[in-house]
């Protein structure tokens, strides 16, 4: 239910405190307002009840997708849709809703079945009425069972006890309901279970089974042998097979799966062998008596692929609210009241939410307080008043935070922040990163809420007067979308349009942005000249997003497409990294934690250098496990990961050894620092002390590195990776194998003393 | 086989009224059978010798328990070979009544062979949702245990492999009397029909193992007993029957009543209840026929014939019953 708050005279708001719907809102509070969306969808709804109704073949299935921004009311219409058929069929409907998590479809199914083992009466009855279905069948040939047979089909009686009263032949009833279950659900191990379950003692073994669990040697023993989240076409399969269950007979069944483009973000980089399975899903839910709606951003749309989208056969886009339609929620939530409301300020307050339905909520909510607690009608300047408190909570200190992550993790590190190109606050740009010549680079705005004339004429300042002073490539943040009047003359002053930050998708989208604005500059300056001392900085952002996606890639589980290329992705890395000079150290977030080994003769530091990028080649794991600790898109798929394949424990020991070989290689440096700077403190050159010192650090390093198990490291590669993981290892072995007699020559020659 | 299950409850005399004579003696239930606690507990000659009159010849256990008859008419084999007898037909259908009879006959014919036979009932000690092995060691420890309590180990070798059934199996027949037999009753095996294959392919000398599935038997587990077993096993099948075998059974029950003390069932009732081609098991007909005279036999107003209308009526009362539960 919706939560509203009382004001201090003790009359109650009426518009709810938290705009955010749940599925579970219900009851008189809850207003739904009815655009076009609203109509279109319950229009689809009402199709569907009519032809579970009049149990219609083909059966009545239907998957609805429910597409729009954050805010626009997306789980308030799957709410409303399942309260809408309920109260159309008398309450008869079950429903299931489920928040699709960032992850694989093994764990959207995990979701489903946790949420379905909450409610086992919904697989149970559906069970028992089928076996219901069955026994009245038999019993009705007989006019003194007739009457048995029509309290069985209206479940007034339980099948399994009239079965067992009369003692009737329980076994060749069981052997039907297999079979018709084999017929429903097209899956003799889920008919096997299924049946079971009106048994006595299986529950509890077909429903751990059902939750993903491999089967116990009681359901072994009966031909149940695969586990349903062994794989996600398995697990896909298995949401098919509860779709033509519990959609089956006259009552009609609704799922709600939200926030699905979090997962076919994350099963994009994967296999299409899963999306295939999807697909095959969304055919078998079409096929069953089951209403399914997918909600999710506009992305999970744009970015499904074709053949998967078409099997969803309605699409239903969130769209603004008009003043009209704001001007009836708030006639509706009022009594029909328009006070302290105007038309005119109702259509100021769609103006700055651009009428996404969130906004306008909040706003009216806290308007309407504001003007109790000030006695006056709202007014233009409340309005732009109330706007800017609320987008001011929004979290400026969250969105710099992302902005700063962001940019160190695509190697943008040198940026600077709070940069000043005059002497003016007009020319301020919050992060600065010098690319290319003549000082040039890209810039990031960052900006409050662009409310009025006021406003959009700072961000145009700020813009030109940056421009005025250098050759840039600027991007302007804003937590809140612009009044879509004002975009044309954001779009003209900062050329590109403005990035408005949302929480799930900001990371990346800025990501994106930014090497786009990278590249742009560079495509303006000639690769030549000045430039190429660029080049290395370029090249390791390139390579670290190499290295990150590719690791990612393969950890997520989206071989297939990725090994075609993947060798020719190596070698560029190889590549590069061979180009690696000393100073630009290794991949990001690991400077600091090293060794500082500037202070080294160059051709150690590169011998260092390169042992670093060995070992940080052989176990991503450091790298996966930062990025799991992101609060964005590529933290989520990190998380992903991570819960995926870091419990095993073959990655587990492969990680320790590969944690081991590095904690190994900067001992060894910090060893080697320390001797190097001792010896350069003193005249006269190398002792044989020092000699042998240097000998006894590099016979330690050979010990120990003899002791670590590296076949364990390949056997993650080879677990996670194609046919280049043994390649990358190999070279990672070549580089380490006679790490220590290299560093020792090297550092003998750099000291101008033969290593004899 | 015979029709196998039957009621005790009203089996003896029905009581009289207080003070002997305020109501006329109630008849007792022709349905009844004395010694059993509930209506359709199967008949057992192994506690009850005079079950052995209840049992008739319905579907074709008769035919069965003559095969079974058949098949140990010499027993002398048992001293060199175990053997399994298998009871398969529905839930209800009489499996463990003609077990019961099965064994009891068996006894007195190995007692007539000079040899000493022993039925050890084991059929409780495994359940449904029990894994093969579990269920297997649970009845290994149940039969050492039972033959511990009746001293009828000569050593206790196996005794000490109670919790090894391969191995106590195998030196079962070095601890029993050279002349001792042990029939034993296994627990029912339900859809775990490859545990079946176990104790026909390891059942030691001087053991006949009886087991029941409601189960089909699938085509390559029989062939791995026909295959595997010492003595192919002894196959007995029950199955449900039409209103003629049901007409048997209940004028059967009816006659062991006096004329005109009950209303006997009109020559079309149970043909109108079992139609269309449905079969009916000998427990649904039991418990049926019991529920119906167990209403008719307190009624002082009672009906000429009972007719498929007071059968309705009976399921209808029945029904109310079962929707008045939770």
């Amino acid at each position: 239910m919706d939560a509203f708050d009382r004001d201090l005279g003790g009359e109650v708001n009426p518009y709810p405190s938290s705009a955010v719907a749940q599925i579970a809102d219900a009851g008189s509070t809850v207003l739904t307002i009815p655009t076009a969306a609203v109509r279109r969808a319950t229009a689809v709804m009402d199709t569907y009840l009519a032809a579970v109704q009049a149990r219609r073949q083909p059966a009545p299935g239907r998957v609805l997708a429910v597409v729009g921004d954050y805010g626009t009311g997306k789980t308030h219409l799957a709410a409303y849709l399942i309260r809408h058929a309920t109260e159309q069929s008398a309450g008869s409907v079950q429903s299931l809703h489920l928040n699709a998590p960032p992850d694989t479809f093994v764990s959207l199914y995990r979701a489903f079945a946790d949420k379905l083992a909450d409610r086992r009466e919904l697989v149970h009855e559906r069970v028992r009425g089928l076996y219901a279905d069955i026994l009245a069948t038999k019993l009705r040939m007989s006019r003194a069972t007739a009457p048995l047979a029509d309290s069985l089909l209206a479940g007034s009686i339980d099948p399994v006890q009239v079965v067992d009263t009369f003692g009737l032949q329980e076994n060749q009833f069981l052997g039907r309901l297999r079979d018709r279950l084999r017929d429903v659900t097209d899956n003799a191990e889920f008919a096997q279970a299924l049946t079971l379950l009106l048994r006595g003692g299986f529950e509890d073994a077909v429903w751990e089974w059902f939750t993903g669990r491999p089967p116990s040697e009681v359901l072994r023993e009966r031909g149940i042998t695969g586990t349903i989240t062994g794989s996600e076409a398995t697990a896909l399969q298995a949401m098919g097979v509860f779709a033509l269950l519990l959609g089956h007979g006259p009552r009609p069944f609704v799922l709600v799966i939200d926030e699905l483009d979090q997962l076919l973000t994350a099963a994009g980089r994967r296999e299409d062998e899963a999306l295939d399975a999807f697909k095959e899903m969304l055919r078998v839910f079409a096929a069953s008596s089951t209403f399914l709606i997918l909600a999710g951003l506009p992305d999970l749309l744009t970015t499904m692929r074709r053949d998967v989208r078409d099997r969803i056969g309605e699409h239903v886009r969130m769209s603004s609210l008009t003043v009209r339609e704001v001007h009836d929620y708030v006639l509706a939530r009022q009594g029909g009241q328009l006070e302290p409301f105007t038309e005119q300020t109702l259509g100021y307050v769609v103006e700055l939410t651009n009428g996404v339905p969130r906004g306008v909520i909040s706003l009216c909510h806290r308007l309407w307080r504001r003007s109790k607690d000030q006695g006056g009608a709202v007014t233009h300047p409340m309005v732009r008043q109330v706007a800017r408190e609320i987008y001011d909570a929004g979290g400026a200190q969250n969105v710099r935070a992302e902005i700063r992550q962001v940019l160190v993790a695509v190697g943008y590190e040198t940026y600077v922040p709070e940069y000043f190109l005059d002497d003016t606050h007009g020319g301020r740009v919050d992060y600065w990163v010098p690319i290319g010549r003549d000082d040039a680079g890209c810039g990031i705005l960052l900006a409050g809420p662009l409310l009025e004339e006021d406003d959009v004429a700072a961000v145009e300042h700020r813009a030109r007067s940056v421009r005025a002073h250098r050759d840039c490539e600027l991007l302007l943040v804003v937590l809140e979308p612009p009044p879509e009047r004002f975009l044309p003359r954001i779009r003209d002053a900062v050329g590109r349009e403005p990035l408005h930050y949302s929480p799930r998708s900001f990371a990346d989208q800025l990501a994106v942005e930014f090497k786009a604005m990278a590249v742009r500059l560079e495509e303006r300056y000639p690769l030549e000249g000045p430039l190429a001392s660029v080049a290395p900085h370029l090249s390791r952002l390139d390579r670290r997003q190499s290295a990150t996606q590719h690791m990612l890639s393969l950890l997520t589980g989206s071989l297939e497409d990725l090994r075609a290329h993947n060798d020719q992705q190596l070698a560029a890395i190889h590549r590069e990294l061979r180009e690696v000079q000393r100073g630009v150290g290794p991949p990001a977030g690991d400077g600091a934690r090293r060794v500082e080994l500037t202070a080294l003769p160059a051709g150690v530091t590169e011998l260092f250098d390169r042992a670093f990028t060995a070992v940080d080649l052989l176990t991503p794991a450091g790298e996966l496990l930062r990025r799991a600790f992101q609060d964005d898109t590529g933290g989520r798929g990190a998380r992903q990961t991570v819960r995926a394949r870091v419990r095993t424990p073959e990655i587990q020991s492969a990680a320790g050894v590969a944690g081991l070989l590095d904690a190994l290689v900067d001992a060894f440096g910090r060893a080697v620092v320390e001797w190097y700077r001792s010896v350069g403190q003193r005249a006269g050159g190398l002792t044989p002390r020092d000699r042998e010192r240097l000998a006894t650090m590099c016979g330690i390093f050979d010990a120990v590195y003899e002791y670590l198990p590296l076949y364990q490291v390949r056997s993650l590669r080879e677990l996670v990776g194609p046919a280049g993981a043994a390649r990358q290892h190999q070279e990672a072995e070549d580089v380490l194998g006679d790490f220590s007699a290299r560093v020792h020559r090297e550092l003998l020659a750099a000291l101008g003393t033969d290593q004899r | 086989m015979t029709g196998g299950v039957a009621p005790a409850g009203a089996g003896g005399p029905a009581p009289a009224g207080p003070a002997g004579g305020l109501h006329p003696a109630r008849p007792p239930n022709p349905f009844a059978v004395p010694g059993l606690r509930r209506d359709v507990d199967p008949l057992n000659p192994l506690r009850h010798r005079d079950h052995v009159n209840f049992y008739v010849p319905v579907d074709h256990t008769e035919e069965s328990f003559e095969q079974c008859q058949e098949e140990f008419g010499d027993p002398s084999y048992l001293h060199h070979e175990g053997r399994l007898v298998l009871v398969t037909g529905g839930r209800g259908c009489g499996k463990t009544a003609l077990t019961n009879r099965c064994a009891y006959w068996l006894r007195g014919q190995l007692g007539k062979a000079g040899l000493t036979a022993e039925v050890l009932d084991l059929t409780r000690e495994a359940r449904d949702n029990e894994a093969i092995p579990q269920r297997r060691g649970n009845v290994c420890r149940a039969l050492l245990d039972k033959l511990f309590e009746l001293q009828l180990l000569t050593t206790d070798l196996a005794y000490e492999m109670r919790d090894s059934p391969d191995d106590a199996y195998r030196n079962l027949p070095g601890c029993l009397d050279a002349q001792q037999v042990l029939i034993v009753l296994l627990p029912p095996s339900a859809d775990l029909t490859e545990e079946l294959v176990y104790y026909g392919t390891r059942a030691p000398r001087r053991v006949v193992f009886f087991a029941e599935t409601a189960y089909a038997l699938p085509a390559e587990h029989r062939q791995a007993l026909d295959r595997d077993s010492p003595v192919p096993p002894v196959y007995l099948q029950v199955g449900g029957f039409d209103h003629r075998h049901a007409d048997r059974f209940a004028q059967h029950r009816l006659d062991r009543l006096p004329a005109g003390t009950l209303p006997r069932l009109a020559p079309t009732a149970l043909e109108d209840f079992i139609d269309n081609g449905r079969l009916a098991t000998i427990r649904e007909m039991q418990r049926l026929l019991y529920g119906l005279y167990e209403e008719l036999r307190v009624q002082d107003d009672r009906p000429d014939e009972v007719t498929w209308e007071h059968i309705s009526r009976h399921f209808i009362r029945r029904l109310r019953d079962l929707e008045g539960q939770p």
